[in-house]
């Protein structure tokens, strides 16, 4: 049985710095991209409690809205 | 007396035929990993490290390739290639409501699995262990069904 994939503190960091990096430019570009931040914020929380799988997949929830929102706006770059 | 100036990025047009957009980070293929398909890893061209660790090698978000816990988010009307929403009724079809439906569920989710949900569980298994002690003794007296103080009421009926 294979172990859960359990993510290092730093690699959710990075993921994190590079999310919100990202949502922030969009945002300056089309406000649609803003509505990702409260759920961004919510895996920041998830980070600070030290509850790094449940921020990864809160993470990959942003992740896929954000996705939805290039698909909206391809002018986006990719994450 | 200030002279306007003009400030000029060199080499824009050169980085954004190498796909790198001033103001955004460098891609990582995020949105190829988080539940769109391939395993984490062997996708970035830049080699990004985040405190000494390389990303790679690692699925993203878990050994399940959708997201899950939180990012599980329900489709309502998910909006195809052709733009429009399917599903959910009709009422909604442009991407700004879905957005907006998909932040406020998001936000809710965490809450409803950290809070909402273990109470729910709690309450439901007492009761649950309530109605089960209930029935063993229904069927211990042999399913009679009497009025009054000697008789036992399953389900409080």
């Amino acid at each position: 049985m294979k172990p859960m994939y359990q993510p290092t503190r730093e690699q959710v960091a990075g993921l994190l710095q590079h999310t919100y990096h990202w949502v922030r430019a969009a945002s300056e570009v089309t406000p649609a991209a803003s509505w990702a931040a409260p759920a961004l914020t919510v895996a920041v929380q998830l980070y600070d409690a030290e509850q790094y799988r449940p921020a990864l997949g809160q993470l990959s929830a942003v992740v896929s809205m954000l996705h939805q929102t290039r698909e909206a706006y391809p002018a986006l770059p990719p994450l | 007396m200030t002279t306007p100036m003009t400030t000029q990025v060199p080499g824009i047009q050169g980085m954004q035929q190498q796909g790198y957009i001033p103001g955004f980070p460098p891609p990582l293929g995020l949105e190829q990993n988080a539940g769109f398909g391939q395993p984490f890893g062997g996708q970035q061209s830049g080699g990004q490290q985040f405190g000494g660790q390389q990303f790679g090698g690692q699925p993203f978000g878990g050994q399940q390739m959708q997201p899950q816990m939180y990012g599980q988010l329900p489709s309502y009307g998910q909006t195809q290639g052709s733009g429009q929403a399917q599903g959910f009724g009709q009422a909604q079809g442009s991407p700004q409501v879905q957005q907006a439906v998909q932040a406020v569920v998001s936000q809710l989710l965490p809450i409803a699995y950290q809070v909402i949900l273990p109470q729910v569980v709690a309450i439901t298994t007492h009761q649950v262990q309530q109605h089960l002690q209930q029935l063993v003794g229904w069927q211990l007296t042999g399913g009679q069904q009497q009025s009054g103080a000697g008789g036992f009421r399953p389900w409080g009926f």
